[in-house]
């Protein structure tokens, strides 16, 4: 880690040094827009070669004087695989940021949205990230992001319709952003609500019959699919209603606008 | 029978469920069911965005389209500029346009005026150059007499180089042969605090802000052909008045409306007629004299050819000051 | 006493305390979603308040601020997400509150401190302020130069042990502070001009996708490993009987005082802003703290005390009563969201300034007014929500987590309200400095360093350069200016006690115990 830090600080010096020196017209007495960086490339140069002779000179005799006390072997030895689950699902998780954050002008954020909310949910209800599952769950991960985007899609049209009948009924209270909002959230929820109720004794009956089968990890599996599907479309929807309608936070629809 | 009624019933539900998806019915530019954004690229509450405001509020009386304002400040006014030029060029998303978008462009941040087309163009806002009232000068002679005693002695602030008063206190500076110590500040509140605290000796401000803190400011002079219609600030001489006639500076912050160029021509127009009715309103009018704006309408390609006029009085200026894009 | 009574007509009546309540929890709401600030708030309820009446549209907008302050400190202390900067030195003892099982403490510990700062500041505001703003004036580039870097050696104190860590830590916000556009002259600071130039990185980096970065993401990808322990953090115990006794605040006075004052003048100096308030309080608590500790009676600042969650909270309630100071008696807002509410005095025909308190005085008393019924109605619904609040910890942390995740990224891109280019530029912010947060957190690297040098960069910087070019080069300027000698001493005299008390902590013992920890 120090010896990272070096790099970026030599980097940072390097940078600072190409930063363009441009003054007002008058005297010199401005120290210059590269004065600070420079200085500030300095204090961390010094820094990291602190530490980078710290960790090595003085680090690596205590380390070693401690295996010495406590007859530890050397920390390489003890790992057995490359990574653990929990680095699995840190890898996966950047990833999937990593992917949202790009994708998120383009292809929007109801889609976006749903699918991360959607994996995050169901590895981390796994525990760990493996690629079985992974492939099985390519169905209801499409299945719930159409599905989500059916529901968005009539609650929207809904709203321009209340937005439209405000207008030439002359009702301003229509077209307000907190009755739109409530409007929304009334519409969907009467709309979710049954669904939920009807699909839910379903899902536990699939799951119990999977686990009378003795097929432990099938019904652990059914069960965080079913979670990670409901909250997505909840959350998602409620996002919406909170960020946009509320907040009046310009969402991108992306391929959906 | 029963047939019947079902066909009909199918065959309501499938035209109720066409017509719902398809929304309500088409309208002409602008839908009066969408909103129209504004987009101010300065914070809330600064003077550009108070006029914006208040002309945005008078707009929503001529359409039914909501209009709001969106204050998207940073780089100068070049974040504001940019996030309208992502945009679809629809004539939903308007700019809140002026000097500072001709400053911003020519020092590189944003594509800018090059990018944009003219609504209207509305008014222009004039600079006092004022010091403050324990001060020892009287007139401006005075001052630029002992600033040229001692060259370089006298500071004189400004709100920002990328900004308006920045481009005037560097033409002022290089006008006198380079005689104040021309410093930035960091926006207007920033200056008169500092100017207040007397850590700056003199400044640049707009009529409101001189008439706001008339107890603490002698305004020296107002940097406009003509005098201000603010009753407080009429005694302020004009530079011509002072004999300063072959000043080129501009003259304060010119602020007018824009779109993102490839704007359909009807949208345009549309836009123009809204904007020109709320320019035109007795409400608009009287706010615009009570705070000393002085009108200088343009309309569409109008507003097009002036943008190049300032383009070239600002050129020279900044790069004098070397603030252009190198 | 005829103002004073039209004064409190103005706010007098239903429709205006309705609109106060609806003020105070739209606020709480806003502050509590991570990334919307009180200056959006304000800015949002704009175009309502106008159509109001003046003083009730004031009394609306000022109760939207007080909410939005007391809101961001929910998520900081339950999740450790401070919801805007106001909330950022909440988190250190906030955080480890809630993780001893002791969330409710916490948020009464802050409910309580808001009050006393936003009453205390209120009463400042009201009988000192055209003196306190008299005495802000005085503040010019020098004295401001040398309160950034008085700002900067709080990294001394928050590093603990970790000093040469912390140093590199502060110098890497720095960096980040310096990135863009040089606001004095215009240059820009740009890796790769060719290809950075136009993107919303020539704006530089912004504060908030910063914090949501290395506070909420990194704390999030920290947490994955608790997916399969099943718990967030360890249940609440019985909430009656968590209830800090008043005693407990009472013997706080002398540290509240101080942090009343601290956040009141601090608030009161334009452009200086919350955050440096409430880290100066916090690191005045710290101090107030240790000889406490000697005598092993109560945990330290950093582990769970809740004089660490007071402090900065009284500081941040203050700095809300002192940016008016300058704001009514100079018309200079003190931050972002008094210039919003500026604009909207302004608006209203309503011209702030010296001649307010003369022109004006019962809409003068019925802006304190409404202040201290917003105060009132925060407390209330605050405390109506500390028994609901910290039931998102029941949540199973596969199920938080998503949601902790999708809602930094988000409130990163809400920062910019409208804006979709510069906000879904400052999701990557956020999601960068989280992973950088992530292995820095790993490794044992302070983080709040980075945050003190991302927000002090630009105020020490500019402020630094300005005096040089006011005083013409002459560096002295720093020793002549009294205020700026004074912060210059207190700058050394800080470095040094950090370095001594360190150097001891570190011949005492091998204990970890008394590091600041993120």
């Amino acid at each position: 880690m120090p010896l990272a830090w070096l790099v970026f600080s030599i980097a940072y010096l390097l940078f600072s040094l190409t930063i363009e020196e441009r003054r007002m017209p008058g005297g010199d007495w401005d120290p210059g827009s590269a004065a600070l960086p420079t200085g500030v490339a300095v204090v961390m140069i010094a820094c990291s070669a602190y530490l980078v002779l710290k960790e090595n000179v003085v680090g690596a005799r205590d380390s070693k004087k401690r295996r010495a006390v406590n007859g530890e072997s050397s920390p390489g030895e003890t790992r057995g695989r490359l990574f653990g689950a929990t680095e699995r699902l840190i890898i996966m998780t950047v990833l999937l940021l990593s992917a949202y954050v790009l994708s998120f002008r383009t292809v929007g954020f109801v889609i976006t949205t749903t699918v991360m909310l959607l994996m995050l949910t169901y590895f981390y209800s796994l525990g760990d990230v493996r690629w079985e599952p992974a492939f099985k769950f390519a169905k209801p991960l499409g299945l719930t992001t159409v599905f989500t985007v059916l529901v968005f899609h009539l609650g929207v049209t809904a709203l321009r319709w209340t937005r439209y009948f405000g207008r030439i009924w002359e009702l301003d209270l229509l077209r307000s952003r907190p009755v739109s909002a409530l409007i929304g959230l009334v519409l969907w929820a009467v709309l979710l609500l049954p669904m939920f109720l009807y699909i839910r004794p379903k899902l536990r009956r699939r799951r119990e019959a999977a686990s009378e089968a003795g097929a432990l990890a099938d019904a652990a599996q059914h069960r965080a699919l079913s979670r990670a599907m409901i909250l997505s479309v909840i959350t998602t929807l409620a996002l919406y209603l909170v960020f946009q309608q509320l907040f009046r936070v310009a969402l991108p629809m992306g391929v959906l606008g | 029978m029963l047939r019947k009624g079902m066909v009909m019933a199918v065959a309501f539900v499938l035209v109720a469920g066409v017509a719902y998806a398809a929304g309500p019915p088409e309208v002409e530019f602008p839908d009066p069911d969408e909103t129209i954004t504004m987009v101010v690229p300065f914070g809330a509450g600064g003077g550009t965005d108070l006029i914006f405001r208040e002309l945005v509020d008078e707009m929503n009386n001529y359409t039914e389209a909501e209009i709001i304002v969106d204050n998207i400040g940073g780089a100068g006014s070049a974040t504001g500029t940019n996030e309208v030029l992502g945009l679809p060029a629809d004539g939903y998303t308007i700019l809140a346009s002026g000097a500072h978008t001709v400053t911003a462009t020519l020092q590189g941040l944003t594509e800018g005026y090059r990018e944009l087309e003219g609504i209207i163009g509305l008014n222009w806002d004039p600079f006092i150059v004022a010091v403050h009232r324990d001060a020892p000068w009287e007139t401006f002679d005075e001052l630029l007499a002992d600033a040229q005693d001692d060259p370089e002695a006298l500071t004189f602030g400004n709100a920002g180089m990328g900004g308006a008063t920045g481009v005037l206190t560097v033409g002022m500076n290089l006008h006198f042969d380079e005689v104040f110590n021309v410093t930035p500040f960091d926006g207007g509140a920033d200056l008169i605090a500092n100017f207040l605290g007397q850590h700056v000796d003199i400044g640049v401000f707009s009529q409101t802000e001189v008439a706001e803190h008339m107890d603490e400011m002698t305004p020296l002079m107002i940097v406009h052909p003509e005098r201000s219609t603010i009753p407080e600030l009429q005694d302020v001489q004009t530079y011509q008045e002072l004999g300063y006639e072959d000043l080129e500076v501009p003259f304060g912050s010119y602020r007018s409306i824009s779109v993102r160029a490839g704007t359909p021509q009807e949208h345009k127009e549309a836009l123009a007629d809204i904007a020109t009715q709320a320019f035109e309103s007795d409400r608009f009018q009287n706010y615009m004299q009570e705070q000393g704006l002085l009108p200088e309408y343009s309309r569409l390609e109008e507003l097009d050819a002036y943008f190049e006029e300032l383009e070239e009085l600002f050129y020279p200026i900044l790069e004098a000051a070397d603030l252009l894009d190198n | 006493m005829t103002e004073f009574l039209s004064g409190v007509a103005l706010i007098g009546d239903p429709v205006t305390i309705l609109w106060i309540m609806f003020g105070v929890c739209f606020g709480i709401v806003l502050g509590a979603i991570p990334g919307l600030t009180a200056t959006m708030g304000i800015a949002l309820m704009l175009p309502l308040a106008i159509q109001l009446e003046t003083a009730t549209g004031m009394a609306m907008l000022l109760s939207v601020y007080s909410g939005a302050i007391i809101g961001a400190s929910v998520p900081a202390i339950l999740l450790g997400i401070p919801g805007n900067p106001n909330a950022i030195a909440t988190i250190y003892d906030g955080y480890p509150l809630t993780q001893q099982g002791r969330s409710a403490e916490a948020l009464i510990g802050a409910t309580v401190g808001s009050f006393v700062g936003g009453i205390g500041s209120l009463i400042l505001l009201a009988l000192f302020a055209p003196l306190i703003a008299r005495f802000t004036l005085r503040f010019g580039p020098a004295e401001r130069a040398a309160l950034a870097l008085v700002g900067l050696t709080i990294i001394a104190s928050i590093s603990g042990r970790r000093l040469a860590k912390g140093i590199l830590m502060g110098a890497f916000g720095l960096a980040l502070a310096f990135l863009g556009p040089d606001r004095i002259t215009q240059t820009m600071r740009l890796p790769l001009p060719s290809v950075t130039m136009g993107t919303p990185l020539a704006n530089g980096i912004q504060l908030v996708p910063a914090l949501i970065g290395l506070f909420g993401i990194s704390q999030a990808l920290y947490d994955i490993s608790r997916v399969k322990s099943g718990t967030f953090t360890p249940p609440q115990v019985s909430f009656r009987g968590s209830i800090p006794k008043p005693r407990i605040f009472v013997r706080m006075w002398r540290m509240m005082v101080e942090s009343l004052g601290i956040g009141t003048f601090i608030g009161a100096i334009p452009g200086a802003g919350a955050s440096i308030a409430v880290f100066l309080s916090y690191q005045r608590a710290q101090r107030r703290r240790a000889p406490a500790v000697e005598g092993g009676e109560a945990p330290q600042l950093g582990s769970g005390a809740l004089e660490g969650v007071v402090a900065p909270e009284v500081a941040n309630n203050a700095c809300k009563g002192g940016a008016l100071i300058p704001a009514l008696s100079l018309g200079i807002p003190g931050d972002a969201a008094t210039a919003v509410l500026l604009g909207a005095l302004l608006i209203q025909g309503v011209v702030p300034g010296p001649t307010l308190f003369i022109d004006e005085l019962p809409l003068v008393y019925a802006i304190l007014g409404s202040l201290l019924l917003a105060n009132v109605f925060m407390v209330i619904f605050q405390l109506a929500g500390i028994s609901v609040f910290p039931k998102v910890l029941t949540t199973p942390v596969p199920i938080l987590l998503p949601l902790i995740l999708v809602f930094s990224l988000l409130g990163s891109y809400a920062v910019e309200g409208r804006a979709i280019m510069a906000a879904s530029f400052n999701m990557g912010v956020a999601l960068v400095l989280g992973i950088i947060g992530y292995f820095l957190k790993k490794n044992d690297y302070p983080i709040a360093p980075i945050v003190l040098g991302l927000i002090l960069g630009d105020m020490l910087e500019q402020n630094f350069r300005r005096a040089m070019r006011l005083a013409r080069g002459d560096y002295t300027v720093f020793l002549r200016s009294p205020i700026a000698l004074a912060f210059l001493v207190l700058a050394v005299v800080s470095v040094a006690y950090a370095l001594w008390s360190s150097r001891r902590h570190s011949d005492d013992s091998d204990t970890t115990h008394g590091e600041a920890d993120d």
